[in-house]
């Protein structure tokens, strides 16, 4: 047997068996907390693994069996649905959304939604920004056209590319978006019900360090960060 | 129609074709020459389908072609028959003479019924190609050709698949529609007595350069005739002389000679083109007079051929008029038969052409 | 709760329109580009052919990227629409049909293509020595002798347009009756935890798309003239 070869495979065995004994945090993160997020880890001391996506496709892998330590939900109802099924404890809200109305052209606020806008929000079905957004436009009474993306970053796409006048959107992104100011109108939270992002640790090997980031995310350092992220 | 093509093609493989023809045709130019030697290109040219080749095609003062332009396909008024049929696959014989006879270009056009009968294709319009046989096919399209309106038609070895009684019945046909209508035929031929029954004009492609052939007299004895072969014969121009009424026979001046020929010729005109096959004449080199011959002619020896087995004599009999025997190479040597020799050349058979000119 | 309900039966239904549509118009725009592409000894073949295969390789949500942006009302393929019909094209069931057809169109022009190119080229001078000109020529001869190429590639648009994903997320809205077909109602399913509503699509699409090609596959086995 050719002796570099032999080398090689003792090699792989060799870094295949230190990789697997410092195994970092394993997080799955609603795409809309990513850059946020970001920010948060850097002050975190342990090794992060971050998968994003969005909450139901998180939520559908971690029900298959996709070994993740920590579930950064876009809602609560997933979260919860887990608690429920015994696969994971401590529900707490890291999060709370905050919506905006981002326009095209115009000014920002109830009296830009008439019937001739066509305005993008994410499904209402499935995303938390999306049920606000119907639930803001019930409380309106505005009726504008409405196209719906998958979730709140396609439906601020939809409108920055041209093709919808205007979207629902989240806070978070217009900030990491650098938005101006006048382009946008922060929805009064009494407009609708709060979006409330919550966190689980998920049943596992690694819940005790799970626990442990979810304590920091809770921390006044992470609050700020955070906060500055759109977040409340 | 005056018909003029000139120029060369050369293409990728080497192969060349080039031309000179100005020509005044009418009724049949018969295309000769071994294959390979451009006979279907030079075809192809007059027909359309070789729209880039830089080659001038003229007809009666139309430009059809020239270098880098010409006149589409379906704009010229040619009817094409292939060696294949190229019938269209998908459509049963009728609708396969529909293609033509919707054809709306300009020129003659035949009665569909009059075609269809003559060629018996009655029982095969409601088929399809592959429901034919090669025979069927090939008449199927010759009759799909003559039905699409056309100025001149190019037919490339047409009865090539037809059983020999059918192109003895197909043949003159053609070339009476060809009368009838005034439309010219390019027609390529391997078969001299085909080309020495019918044509009025020869064309022969060789090595790459098709010319256009003088006399069909002479053409037909030559031994540069590309088809000189087992069928090889002369065409020789007589004139009439007289009709016998009591033996039912023409007489018709051949030089100083006299020549017979069964049958009341006085209708055909003064002029009269005859053709000898050479396996029809033999040489002798002293005078017979007791033989049951009747047609006898001197003549001295112009050259000899050999081929294979026998050899082909060429016989001078008048100014310009030749005829071929073809003789054992035994006899050669015990009558000592060479250039110069005096000879009688005894005919036993002798055809008048259809349709001479 | 029958898994099937109203909204499925809906997304369903504009699916099958949108492919039909989309067939329909691919039927008309593919033959003679492929038999453009089939014969031409243009330059311009090479780029007009990679431009046709180009969603073979792309994947769909790239299109429909740069479609949502040429269709907003400053883009050019809403600006005409908006000139022509007073409305955008994006979110449109219009705008679906035109992003299907630019998704679809190498899966009916490639075969086409590929059939035309090795049809016996002495029938067409045939044709053309008997008078036939270009147009007739192609409508009478070339056509009519490659129905089962032409059927075979329909039916491919049109199953694939039944499968597109990539394109309608990016350029439908999610409309439902209008732009809500069964793959985007699939993917919204999964979200919402409705395992046995998307086991149903799914299923649905699945048993759809095996039928078409089987179905096909046996008609194209079949004896008897091209």
């Amino acid at each position: 047997m050719d002796r570099r070869f032999a080398w090689t495979l003792s090699g792989i065995a060799v870094a295949a068996a230190s990789f697997g004994a410092a195994e970092p945090l394993r997080v799955a993160v609603a795409s809309n907390f990513q850059s946020a997020l970001g920010a948060v880890e850097r002050g975190f001391s342990g090794e992060v693994q971050t998968s994003y996506g969005s909450s139901g496709l998180l939520y559908a892998q971690i029900v298959q069996g996709r070994p993740f330590d920590l579930f950064l939900s876009a809602d609560a109802a997933r979260p919860q649905a887990l608690v429920d099924a015994g696969r994971a404890k401590s529900p707490v809200t890291y999060a709370t959304g905050r919506l905006v109305l981002f326009v095209n052209d115009g000014t920002p606020g109830p009296a830009w939604l008439s019937a001739d806008k066509r305005i993008a929000l994410a499904n209402p079905e499935t995303a938390p920004y999306g049920r606000a957004a119907v639930q803001t436009l019930a409380r309106l009474d505005a009726s504008p056209k409405q196209v719906t993306g998958l979730n709140v970053a396609q439906a601020f796409h939809f409108a920055s590319s041209g093709a919808a006048d205007g979207a629902f959107a989240a806070l978070a992104q217009v900030i990491s978006q650098d938005v101006p100011a006048e382009r946008y109108w922060i929805v009064p939270e009494d407009l609708h019900t709060p979006i409330e992002q919550v966190a689980v640790v998920l049943d596992g090997p690694n819940e005790a360090r799970a626990q442990v980031f979810l304590d920091y995310l809770g921390s006044a350092a992470a609050r700020t960060i955070i906060r500055q992220a759109g977040y409340r | 129609m005056r018909l003029r093509i000139q120029g060369e093609i050369i293409r990728p493989t080497g192969f060349g074709l080039a031309t000179d023809i100005d020509l005044d045709l009418d009724g049949v130019a018969a295309l000769v020459g071994a294959s390979g030697a451009g006979k279907s290109t030079f075809l192809r040219l007059i027909a359309g389908f070789e729209p880039r080749a830089p080659v001038t095609v003229e007809v009666d003062g139309e430009r059809w072609q020239t270098a880098g332009s010409g006149l589409p396909a379906h704009q010229r008024s040619v009817g094409t028959v292939f060696q294949d049929s190229r019938l269209f696959p998908h459509l049963s014989a009728r609708a396969n003479l529909g293609f033509a006879t919707r054809s709306r270009r300009p020129g003659t056009r035949l009665e569909f019924d009059e075609v269809v009968d003559f060629l018996d294709l009655g029982p095969l319009l409601e088929q399809y190609p592959h429901e034919l046989s090669g025979g069927q096919r090939q008449r199927v399209a010759l009759a799909r050709t003559l039905l699409a309106p056309a100025r001149l038609w190019l037919f490339d070895e047409p009865m090539s698949s037809l059983d020999p009684a059918s192109k003895q019945e197909i043949a003159p046909y053609l070339h009476d529609l060809c009368r009838r209508h005034a439309v010219p035929i390019v027609y390529v031929s391997h078969s001299l007595p085909e080309v020495l029954a019918m044509a009025d004009h020869v064309l022969v492609a060789a090595d790459g350069w098709v010319s256009h052939v003088d006399s069909i007299g002479e053409f037909s004895t030559s031994f540069a005739n590309p088809l000189l072969a087992d069928e090889a014969g002369a065409v020789i121009d007589c004139r009439f002389k007289a009709f016998d009424s009591r033996y039912r026979l023409s007489e018709l001046e051949f030089g100083a000679a006299s020549l017979f020929v069964p049958g009341d010729l006085s209708t055909m005109g003064e002029r009269i083109l005859l053709h000898i096959p050479a396996r029809d004449v033999s040489l002798a080199t002293s005078r017979v007079e007791d033989v049951s011959i009747l047609n006898r002619v001197d003549g001295v020896i112009d050259a000899l051929n050999e081929q294979g087995e026998s050899v082909l004599a060429r016989v001078r009999c008048a100014e310009g008029q030749f005829l071929l025997a073809r003789v054992t190479r035994r006899s050669v040597e015990e009558l000592r038969l060479d250039a110069g020799v005096r000879v009688q050349a005894l005919i036993k058979s002798v055809a008048v052409r259809t349709g001479a000119p | 709760m029958t898994p099937i309900d109203a909204d499925i039966v809906q997304a369903a239904v504009v699916t099958g329109l949108l492919a039909l549509v989309t067939t329909l118009f691919l039927l008309v725009l593919s033959p003679p580009l492929a038999w453009w592409i089939a014969r031409t000894a243009s330059r311009w073949r090479p780029p007009v052919e990679a431009l046709v295969a180009l969603p073979l390789v792309l994947p769909p949500t790239v299109i429909g990227f740069y479609l949502l942006l040429a269709m907003a009302p400053s883009g050019p393929l809403g600006a005409i629409a908006q000139a022509v019909t007073g409305a955008p094209l994006a979110f449109t069931f219009a705008g679906l049909v035109v992003g299907s057809i630019i998704y679809s169109l190498p899966f009916v022009t490639g075969p086409l293509a590929s059939a035309f190119r090795t049809m016996d080229t002495h029938l067409l001078e045939a044709a053309s020595g008997l008078g036939v000109g270009p147009a007739p020529r192609f409508l009478r001869l070339v056509l009519p002798m490659h129905r089962k190429a032409l059927v075979a590639a329909g039916v491919l648009g049109f199953a694939h347009t039944v499968g597109e994903f990539g394109i309608v997320l990016m350029i439908g809205g999610n409309i439902p009756g209008e732009t809500r077909v069964l793959s985007i109602a699939l993917f919204d399913r999964v979200e919402m935890l409705d395992y046995a509503g998307a086991h149903a699509i799914a299923g649905l699409l699945l048993v759809f798309s095996l039928a078409v090609l089987t179905f096909t596959y046996r008609w194209l086995r079949r004896g008897g003239p091209a």
